[in-house]
């Protein structure tokens, strides 16, 4: 399974910003596991068609708080998780609350299955996302 | 052995020309101005790179290095730094370069979401193994066949003794000659060294370079592997030309002492490693071959194509054995036909011309004979040929009109024989043969049953065919004019024009190279793919992965 973000140009949402919380969620749900080494700043920065600053504010952002580390020899790599049962700042930078690990995998699980039942179901990402946010804005009130 | 201590500045010119004119072509066929990139241009894109990068690696022109020749040679003999360093940086340089041009002339992102991939890319998870492998042995063969040749002496070349009755004069005895062999092996050797760095540094080009958006990340993976593949067959086999070189040079007997027949069992192993290296296919792109994962084309109805438009696609195959036939009959006449060379090459190219339209119009007459019925309606297509080959048609027609109206006037001056005119006869022959296949493409009988514009598009391909070969065979005998009467041009131009220092000099090499740059349009033109009846599809979204 291949670990992958997207930035919507068009977004209001800087795309430093779409990349960070992108990659925080994807060390949040275990798809980027601890000691993964991610692409350089000018290697994503490319394939992105982005530019090179960008790319490095996103990284020095997950940084800060202790999701990545900058490693000379081995360039980015996805830090180690705490040893404890919580998850690390991770899911904690998504949700400001300390979420349990298993909890975070079923949350995982049910995206999965979310996604996969929409696709049997003809839905593009577009109409997946739209549900999404209708059913939140129907809880939200 | 000193290396001149200036170039002429156009030494370089044609080397960065070619590059621009390889890129160009490149860059325009991935792009595909119509649809835009999509799995089928980037598929395509793969295999000119792969066609054009093995067109660059010739060797032939380097087989005699370090030989001295016993007699007077149509080229010079390859025994000093000014002659060896050009016929071995050609080949080796070249290839890499086209297909380092390969990499960077896919076009960057366009659409508003990107997407890419955590991931770190490296050589090794691209890399085919297996034909790694094969390639690195064929190296390594290489380099042994090289240091062999270091421990080689060198001998002078003896001039055939003229014996003559009186009626009959003959030549008995005498034969090449060789340069020291550790002379031979430093620029062999150089040349094995630069041939596995760039290729290294080509492959982690590929490995790095940016993903492409119309493909998703499966099809980016083969595309890679694709790219690798095609890489290390073309090396392998200049590897091997290399070692054929090495054991050119290692098999001349010293004519001072009398042995006459010699081989050269590298040649045989380089022959076998180029038909290797030949059948060892790649992998296809799945979006470009309507695999598992990509939607059907639009405008393709479901199940199989009609039986006529299976008859035109199988004559791709015929078109090229017309060509390859002859060429092939001609690599082993190469020395008589250089012993006429005003009117064997450009008989070559005729031939082969006449060849090819001689298939085009048997596929006419096979889908009158098997499908056609003097009722079906008859459409004559729109656009019967793309802008883009139009324009290389005229534009090759100028190049030779323009080529042959110089050596025209060269070889006037020189008070030398015509010897343009065998080659002005042979193309207006050809030109003359197309127009008898077109009146056949234009009145044929329409083809029954057929899907809505499938009669059309038939008519249109085979009026490519006829395009592109007349389009060929014009550049081509333009090259063949450059390649033999480059002293005509040089009476024109200046002798001295490109740098041109040696007064002895018997050929001009700024024509030579230009006749082999034409040489090499040429194929590249013959090769140009016939799009498919269907229009291409849009490329499709690449396929979902886990992401944030």
């Amino acid at each position: 399974m291949t670990a992958g973000i997207s930035v919507d140009l068009d977004s209001a949402t800087p795309a430093y910003e779409q990349i960070r919380a992108q990659i925080a969620a994807l060390i949040a749900l275990g798809a980027l596991e601890p000691g993964t080494r991610l692409p350089t700043v000018r290697r994503l920065a490319a394939d992105l068609g982005i530019a090179a600053g960008t790319v490095a504010r996103a990284y020095r952002e997950l940084e800060q708080p202790g999701l990545i580390e900058t490693r000379r020899r081995n360039g980015t790599v996805v830090a180690p998780r705490p040893p404890s049962n919580e998850t690390p700042a991770a899911a904690g930078v998504l949700t400001g609350t300390n979420v349990p690990g298993t909890v975070v995998a079923e949350v995982a699980a049910a995206v999965e299955h979310y996604i996969a039942e929409g696709r049997r179901a003809g839905f593009d990402d577009a109409a997946l996302l739209a549900v999404l946010r209708t059913k939140l804005s129907q809880q939200d009130e | 052995m000193p290396l001149q201590p200036s170039l002429p500045p156009l030494l370089l010119l044609g080397p960065l020309l070619a590059a621009v004119v390889v890129y160009v072509v490149l860059r325009w066929v991935v792009w595909a101005p119509r649809t835009g990139s999509s799995p089928a241009s980037v598929s395509d894109h793969a295999l000119w790179v792969g066609v054009i990068g093995w067109l660059a690696s010739s060797l032939q022109g380097a087989m005699n290095v370090g030989i001295i020749p016993s007699g007077p040679s149509p080229v010079g003999p390859l025994t000093s730094a000014g002659t060896v360093l050009p016929a071995l940086a050609w080949p080796v340089l070249g290839c890499l370069t086209v297909h380092a041009l390969g990499q960077v002339s896919y076009p960057g992102p366009r659409r508003m979401r990107r997407q890419a991939v955590l991931s770190v890319r490296r050589v090794r998870d691209f890399l085919p193994r297996r034909l790694a492998l094969t390639t690195a042995a064929v190296f390594l063969t290489a380099a042994a066949a090289i240091a062999r040749t270091a421990a080689l002496p060198g001998f002078a070349a003896v001039a055939p003794t003229r014996v003559s009755d009186g009626e009959y004069t003959s030549f008995n005895g005498g034969g090449d000659g060789r340069i020291p062999g550790p002379d031979v092996a430093l620029w062999l050797g150089g040349a094995l060294l630069v041939l596995a760095g760039g290729t290294w540094l080509v492959l982690w080009l590929i490995a790095s370079r940016r993903r492409l958006e119309s493909l998703d990340t499966a099809d980016n993976t083969v595309l890679r592997t694709i790219a690798m593949n095609r890489l290390l067959r073309t090396v392998a086999t200049v590897a091997a030309g290399l070692a054929a070189v090495a054991g050119n040079f290692a098999a001349r007997p010293d004519p001072a002492q009398g042995m006459a027949s010699w081989g050269n069992p590298e040649a045989l192993a380089c022959g076998v490693v180029l038909l290797v290296m030949w059948g060892w296919r790649p992998p296809r792109l799945a979006a470009a071959g309507l695999g598992a994962r990509n939607r059907p084309e639009p405008g393709i109805a479901a199940g199989r194509p009609h039986p006529a438009a299976r008859l035109l696609s199988s004559l791709g195959a015929l078109l090229g054995l017309a060509a390859a036939v002859p060429l092939l009959t001609g690599a082993f006449l190469f020395q008589a036909l250089l012993a006429a060379p005003s009117y064997g090459f450009a008989g070559l190219v005729a031939l082969m011309a006449a060849l090819a339209l001689l298939v085009v119009a048997a596929g006419e007459l096979l889908l009158q004979h098997n499908y056609g019925r003097p009722a079906a309606p008859r459409r004559w297509p729109g656009r019967r040929v793309s802008p883009a080959l139009l324009t290389t048609a005229v534009l090759a027609l100028l190049v030779f009109l323009i080529v042959l109206l110089v050596t025209a006037l060269g070889q006037a001056g020189l008070a030398e024989g015509p010897g343009w005119v065998p080659s002005g006869l042979f193309t207006a022959a050809t030109c003359a043969a197309a127009v008898p296949v077109l009146l056949l493409a234009r009145h044929r009988q329409g083809v029954a049953g057929a899907p809505p514009g499938l009669d059309s598009a038939l008519r249109a391909v085979t009026v490519h065919r006829v395009v592109r070969t007349l389009a060929a065979a014009l550049t081509a005998q333009a090259g063949v004019l450059l390649l033999t009467q480059g002293n005509a041009w040089a009476s024109v131009l200046g002798r001295a024009a490109f740098g041109e220092t040696d007064p002895a000099a018997t050929t001009w090499w700024p024509s030579i190279a230009a006749g082999a740059g034409l040489g090499v349009a040429a194929v590249v033109i013959a090769v140009i793919p016939v799009r498919s009846p269907a229009r291409p599809a849009p490329a499709p979204p690449p396929g979902t992965e886990v992401s944030g």
